[in-house]
């Protein structure tokens, strides 16, 4: 079956549900709402390159969440 | 950069080119700072500071170089889309914007840690696969429309961070001149 396109509204909806769910861990380097190709848009939740992976659905509300390693970011200052 | 990091004060010289690219104080002082938003350790939505111009300093030019006179800016973003910016280290580059809605993003200033909400998250594209690097903050970025998206400020070994316009526009209580 085909899947139905995620909206934007729709994915920042679970970015604000795992918002609140996952806290301020020191681990988190953000979440955010990507767009998708194939869905229309993701939620990608970063962590730190150190961090054990975090035990996150697959897919919530039928939005699609991914994992993603980040470092942490700086000011863009010469 | 027109404050430094909280540290400013209303009046400093501004100076253009800046100090760091050969700018010297009264030869090259333009303006002064006039106000900016002060960094919290969470709830940050914007990273940005706004100075007066000297009667005498007219702008050579509104266009941005390689981009043209910026049409109008985005009330609300919801669109993955192609940007441009023109930076100081950087210059002209092209990049993508890869999420949209970014909170409890943490931007470390030389040790002090401050998060940030709604941002905007762009990666470099075509033959500017990095869209940003230090040195380029403060630079307006547009879409193809020329319509202005945000406000660059910050970035990662991987992408750049950008602030939504119309929140710093509200901030600053400025308006863009387009």
């Amino acid at each position: 079956m085909e899947r139905r396109s995620v909206t934007f509204k729709e994915a920042d909806q679970v970015a604000n549900k795992l918002d609140r769910k996952l806290g301020s861990p020191p681990w988190l380097r953000g979440i955010g709402v990507e767009p998708d190709a194939a869905e229309g848009f993701a939620v990608t939740v970063r962590i730190a390159s150190d961090a054990p992976t975090p035990a996150l659905p697959e897919r919530m509300q039928g939005v699609a969440v991914h994992v993603t390693r980040r470092d942490r970011a700086r000011p863009r200052v010469a | 950069v027109l404050a430094a990091t909280d540290a400013g004060a209303v009046g400093d010289p501004i100076l253009q080119p800046g100090n760091r690219d050969g700018g010297r104080n009264h030869r090259d002082h333009v303006g002064e700072l006039k106000r900016w938003v002060r960094l919290r350790e969470r709830n940050n939505v914007v990273d940005a500071a706004v100075c007066s111009v000297f009667e005498d300093v007219e702008p050579d030019d509104l266009t941005l170089p390689g981009i043209g006179l910026v049409d109008r800016w985005w009330t609300q973003f919801e669109r993955a889309v192609f940007v441009n910016k023109v930076g100081r280290t950087t210059g002209l580059t092209r990049g993508k914007v890869t999420a949209l809605g970014l909170r409890n993003l943490d931007v470390d200033y030389h040790g002090r840690v401050c998060r940030f909400d709604q941002v905007i998250e762009v990666k470099g594209v075509d033959r500017t696969p990095v869209f940003s690097d230090g040195g380029d903050s403060g630079s307006l970025v547009v879409d193809d429309t020329r319509t202005a998206v945000g406000l660059l400020f910050a970035g990662d070994d991987e992408a750049t961070f950008v602030n939504p316009i119309a929140e710093v526009l509200s901030a600053l209580q400025v308006r863009l001149v387009t």
